[in-house]
């Protein structure tokens, strides 16, 4: 097999564009994080549950342990084990 | 088998400044094969001092199975209704789940710690999976490193048919996280997870028919390392003078057994009132086929497997909750719930059926083979300050 076929071209740019993203987000952490300084007294809006990366724990759990079970994926979440109710 | 994040999650902000709250919530999920599942859950915490938390998770799960097992309710011979094994996977049809979590956290001014241990136990399999995480802020509390680890030692014991198979195996899962807030309104994360499993990864209810119509056991390599790299952005806005928030999440997941995932999430949450939030969300999912997975087995490979998990799909859902809270009035009860959130997820799945017959790979496949798996999951939450 011509190693094109197995490595199609449209293939290869979404790696690149994969790789430039995590790239862009990267490089974007760890040069703002050395100048952003945002003061305590500034956030307001950052303590509001809707900002929070996650806003509802106990959401998260039952959805990251039920959802890849039910939907039949490997890689859709952070972890493996635990049971399943299968 | 089941995946799930049992690591302790970053420190979140409270929804109230309470002492103790309990969060209730009940999920039910369905799917076109006639597959249900209710779960209620609870969690519930309690500070001791101004550092340190207790926190108990519970969950239930009763359920008619897995969607990649089930689907042959009703369906000729193996319309054996519920309560019995089922003829092909060798499971029953119905099944409770019950798991424990109980874990300790500490938090003073940016330096969090959190240890956990979890117990899940049902019909077939049982799970002991012990758990810690740090976090650290820095660059005047701007910037965050974490990191967590989690052990499971999980036993599959299969009844019915496929007694005897099934075996333990052991997961080690390691992650670590960087957060950086850039604005009052804005901040980025990145998380690196590490996975590695060994000892009996499979599941032995997903036999394996040859071309001949020869019926295999599923055999699997014994041992698995994977890796998953996934970035969040969120931005927060104001919509007249609501505030309001997008988030943004990519994951990119592979393993040594060649298997490769994309997930995008994104989520968009707005207050509507004072007390009053809408979220948003769509989420998309595609992910390749495993190294040793085919659609056709003749009978002498190393590694067989029928099992839905490891075969190239892509899925996509769409869902809309909304939260408030209740009456100032019923603050001075410990009966009355301060908040509530009711939400609805609707997933479809590129997976077409097999018409009126069973496929003799896929045995989930029970409906019409011109339309898309589909699947709902509707949640229910409520929360009390104590």
């Amino acid at each position: 097999m011509h190693p094109s076929a197995r490595n199609p071209p449209h293939r290869r740019v979404f790696r690149l564009i994969k790789l430039a993203l995590l790239a862009a987000l990267i490089l974007a952490t760890t040069i703002l994080g050395g100048c952003a300084r945002v003061h305590q007294k500034d956030r307001e809006f950052l303590g509001d549950p809707i900002m929070q990366r996650a806003p509802d724990a106990l959401e998260g759990n039952l959805e990251s342990h039920n959802l890849p079970r039910r939907e039949g994926s490997s890689g859709g979440s952070s972890g493996s084990g635990g049971g399943c109710g299968c | 088998m089941a995946l799930c994040a049992l690591a302790a999650a970053p420190p979140a902000e409270a929804a109230s400044d309470s002492d103790q709250g309990l969060d209730f919530k009940y999920m039910y999920y369905w799917d076109r094969n006639g597959v249900w599942n209710h779960t209620p859950a609870f969690g519930f915490f309690r500070k001791l001092s101004s550092l340190w938390t207790i926190k108990w998770d519970q969950e239930f799960d009763a359920v008619t199975g897995a969607s990649r097992r089930l689907g042959l309710r009703n369906i000729g011979r193996l319309g054996d209704h519920d309560l019995k094994l089922d003829g092909v996977s060798g499971a029953s049809r119905r099944e409770i789940r019950h798991s424990e979590k109980v874990g300790i956290a500490y938090d003073n001014q940016g330096r969090a710690a959190a240890a956990a241990f979890y117990f899940s136990d049902e019909n077939d399999y049982r799970s002991y999976s012990p758990s810690v995480s740090g976090y650290l802020d820095f660059n005047d509390r701007n910037t965050t490193l974490g990191a967590s680890a989690a052990l499971f030692f999980d036993e599959m014991r299969p009844r019915g048919p496929f007694r005897g198979l099934g075996g333990k195996r052991e997961i080690i899962s390691l992650s670590g996280t960087l957060a950086q807030v850039l604005s009052p309104l804005s901040l980025v994360g990145l998380t690196a997870n590490v996975i590695h499993s060994s000892g009996y990864l499979g599941h032995p209810y997903n036999p394996v028919t040859t071309a001949n119509g020869t019926l295999l056991i599923e055999h699997l390599p014994g041992r698995k390392t994977a890796a998953a790299l996934s970035g969040q952005i969120l931005q927060g806005f104001h919509l007249g003078e609501r505030l309001g928030s997008l988030r943004l999440e990519a994951r990119h997941y592979r393993d040594d057994w060649k298997l490769i995932s994309n997930t995008a999430e994104v989520q968009w949450y707005q207050y509507v009132a004072e007390a009053t939030f809408v979220r948003l969300r769509a989420r998309g999912y595609n992910q390749g086929t495993a190294a040793f997975a085919k659609k056709a087995y003749d009978g002498g490979e190393v590694y067989r497997t029928t099992d839905i998990r490891f075969f190239a799909f892509t899925s996509l859902s769409l869902g809309m909750k909304i939260g408030s809270v209740f009456p100032e009035s019923w603050e001075d009860s410990y009966l009355l719930p301060d908040r509530w959130d009711i939400g609805y997820d609707q997933g479809v799945r590129d997976t077409k059926g097999e018409e009126d017959g069973i496929s003799p790979l896929f045995h989930y496949q029970v409906f019409p083979k011109d339309q898309y798996y589909m699947q709902g999951t509707f949640m229910l939450g409520l929360s009390f300050d104590l």
